[in-house]
């Protein structure tokens, strides 16, 4: 149980360390992912997409019901 | 124990989100069952097998393109010009008004198919050129080809002597290879599917289990990384493109027979409900991420609730809504995604 703790403690200061980079792990490197240098520009955070695609679902769900009573 | 309690609700959260619209889309289903029970027969399942599978084909190429960070627009396009030339070559001999009258005995069935496959890879290596050699975004060249296409078919299709009428009345030998089914009993099975199973299969060993599908998966997640390891990256999208339009081609040729009847409207829109299959079904916008099972999926799945909105008399116009907002829907999931592995 310990040797648990232990572990998980470490698992979280390393993400704690990663989280306190600015950079997001940015190297520099021309070899960056394509996908960093496409998703580069995206300004929400991870909290504010659940918002988007909760809306979007309350969407969909109101143009199926639309759908079937219309 | 708290912590590891934690670690299963985040789990059980990620997997819920991960494949949060195949829940969506497959509670939707549950509510048309709901209210319509007799949804669920055997006559329906069969027409939604048949009518996803020129568009699984389809789909099964244009997700090589995406794969590799691309799109095609002129995907639909490209279907309905060489869908009208399988059409014109295999008009039944009896019909008077055929656009070529001077073909008395009917031609054999593979020449329309192999003459569909080229013309479909024509085009599609036009786009592959465009992004491969001249660095043009997909999306306008795919455009630009489309309008081409389009173009191409209307004046196909208007040098008719009797001008611009269906190409109709087509060989039986080609609706029975077509249209026809296996006899499974309890159910038949469209021959349609059985060609889907073919290429879905092909298609797989090529990305898989082939050099060109390694080369294709590391381009679309990353094209430097690619380049510099070595990687021929001008050959591998033009393969890719090549392998599209081969797969076009034989999806024209089916399509054209399971209409029956072909205008210079088919094809309109294809390109969309295939992307849409395949975004629904995990192939990612940002490149590198696919698999054919996934695809297949999506395209079924997105069938079946096209096919249930029109069982249920839902308004046409109110379906292009729906199916937009399941396309932004799969985009935004997408892009969570790629934000929480950040």
């Amino acid at each position: 149980m310990m040797k648990k703790r232990g572990y998980m403690t470490s698992g979280t200061s390393a993400l704690r360390v990663k989280s306190e980079r600015t950079d997001g792990g940015r190297t520099g490197h021309p070899a960056e992912s394509a996908r960093d240098h496409l998703y580069s520009k995206i300004g929400f955070t991870v909290r504010q997409m659940d918002i988007i695609i909760a809306s979007l679902i309350v969407l969909l769900a109101a143009a199926f019901i639309a759908g079937l009573f219309l | 124990m708290e912590k590891i309690k934690k670690l299963d609700i985040d789990k059980l959260k990620k997997g819920l989100l991960n494949n949060a619209l195949l829940i969506i889309l497959g509670f939707m289903l549950i509510v048309v069952i709901c209210i319509s029970p007799s949804f669920i027969s055997i006559n329906n399942i069969t027409n939604i097998l048949r009518q996803a599978s020129t568009r699984g084909i389809l789909a099964l190429g244009i997700a090589a393109v995406i794969i590799i960070q691309g799109t095609d627009l002129s995907a639909g396009r490209i279907l309905g010009c060489c869908a009208a030339i399988s059409a014109s070559l295999l008009q039944a001999t009896t019909y008077a008004s055929r656009m070529y009258p001077q073909i008395t005995n009917g031609l054999p069935l593979f020449i329309p198919l192999l003459i569909s496959i080229i013309v479909a890879v024509l085009f599609s290596l036009l786009n592959g050129f465009g992004v491969a050699y001249l660095h043009m975004h997909a999306f306008i060249v795919s455009l630009g080809t489309q309008l081409i296409a389009f173009g191409s078919t209307c004046i196909y299709i208007d040098s008719q002597k009797g001008g611009a009428q269906p190409l109709s009345t087509l060989d039986p030998r080609y609706l029975n290879l077509v249209k026809g089914s296996f006899n499974l009993g309890f159910m038949q099975l469209p021959y349609l599917v059985v060609y889907l199973f073919i290429c879905a299969v092909v298609v797989y060993i090529l990305w898989n289990k082939t050099v060109f599908g390694k080369n294709m998966y590391a381009f679309g997640g990353n094209p430097a990384a690619a380049a510099v390891s070595g990687i021929n990256t001008k050959l591998t999208v033009m393969l890719v493109f090549l392998v599209a339009g081969v797969l076009y081609g034989i999806s024209a040729f089916l399509e054209a027979a399971r209409i029956g009847s072909v205008t210079t409207t088919v094809g309109f829109n294809y390109e969309f409900d295939a992307m849409s299959g395949c975004v629904i079904g995990g192939v990612s916008w940002a490149g590198g991420v696919g698999t054919i099972p996934g695809v297949l999926l999506g395209v079924v799945l997105l069938q079946t609730i096209n096919y249930s909105l029109t069982y249920l008399n839902v308004n046409p116009y109110l379906q292009y809504i729906i199916k937009g907002i399941i396309i932004i829907l799969a985009v935004a999931i997408d892009v969570r995604k790629y934000l929480e592995k950040k």
